[in-house]
């Protein structure tokens, strides 16, 4: 697991950022009028568009992969959940915004998980 | 010679730097040392030099030839190849076509190569042609995920990722046994996509 300050406050400052810019934007393009299934996925689409410019602009700072995957990851997430909600009540732009920027810590926060899984599953071809 | 990873890679030249050379050299920094400080006292192919951000990691002293597709990129690598202890010969060279004899090396380090090469399985066929026999390979790679949502982001990043550079959902590990080589072993480094495979001629 990745223990070095430099690159876990970047990795939560890139998924915060990620996360709450594309909650606050789904939050303002979807409404109470959309069918939530088809808001959920146009929500993981818009999502994962307005988190490319993050994973490439913080991967130059942070890591390639290693902000790619949940950068991009969380913009899905976060697309998804906002979305959803968006199209269930009305959601203000502050809870849009805290609604994605919490959906992008806990998926850092899965993928640290994965992570420190499939790194215990390494050498499965050892000889 | 591949022209149009070429001329894909010579564009590259200019920013590759920006884009690699500080984050992701700095996150790999202690896995990359540790698969380089394998590098024996035999002839060692390290292949795609690129701006040469690798070198700094090399154990010192060693007797390496670097191939690059891309004479931009070799350009810019001139100057940490020059800085680095030991001797490493550089050459304009597309590894589905290298001119090398059978047998010329006792071991290949790629790093982050086979994301790019445009037949990875010729390409990997093509190494295994020029290690000895019992030769190793070790790779620094990405590949694809076996893992949603990663896999499916992943593939859907592909062919937008491909227009500048790499793609993103390579399945390498098949790919160096479909080309004949013994997998050894493979460490995971992040997730089920950065991972360093060692395998054998």
């Amino acid at each position: 697991m990745e223990t070095r300050p430099y690159f876990v406050l970047g990795d939560l400052f890139a998924n915060g950022c990620a996360g709450a810019l594309v909650g606050l934007i789904c939050g303002l393009c979807f409404d109470p009028g959309w069918n939530m299934v088809l808001a959920m996925f146009a929500g993981m689409a818009l999502g994962m568009a307005l988190s490319l410019p993050f994973a490439l602009g913080f991967g130059a700072l942070f890591g390639a992969m290693e902000v790619m995957v949940p950068v991009m990851t969380t913009g899905m997430v976060a697309g998804m959940v906002v979305s959803m909600a968006a199209a269930m009540q009305e959601v203000g732009s502050a809870n849009a915004a805290g609604l994605g920027l919490a959906s992008g810590v806990a998926t850092l926060a899965a993928t640290y998980a994965a992570n420190a899984a499939l790194r215990r599953r390494s050498s499965r071809w050892t000889a | 010679m591949d022209r149009v990873t070429m001329h894909k890679w010579d564009r590259a030249a200019a920013h590759f730097d920006v884009m690699a050379g500080y984050g992701p050299e700095k996150r790999w920094e202690p896995f990359k040392r540790e698969l380089f400080a394998q590098m024996g006292d035999g002839r060692i192919l390290f292949l795609a030099v690129g701006t040469g951000l690798d070198v700094p990691f090399f154990p010192p002293n060693r007797e390496l030839v670097g191939i690059d597709i891309s004479q931009a990129m070799l350009d810019k690598a001139k100057p940490r190849v020059d800085a680095y202890p030991g001797r490493i010969e550089l050459h304009q060279m597309d590894v589905h076509d290298m001119s090398f004899e059978p047998g010329s090396f006792d071991q290949v380090f790629t790093s982050c190569t086979f994301c790019s090469v445009p037949d990875p399985v010729r390409g990997l066929e093509a190494l295994r042609r020029v290690l000895k026999p019992g030769g190793e390979l070790h790779m620094f790679e990405h590949t694809g995920s076996r893992y949603y949502p990663f896999r499916l982001m992943m593939n859907l990043m592909t062919p937008l990722s491909r227009l500048a550079g790499p793609d993103m959902n390579r399945p390498t590990i098949d790919n160096v046994a479909a080309a004949g080589f013994q997998l050894r072993e493979v460490k995971h480094v992040y997730l089920d996509v950065v991972k360093t495979i060692h395998a054998v001629a």
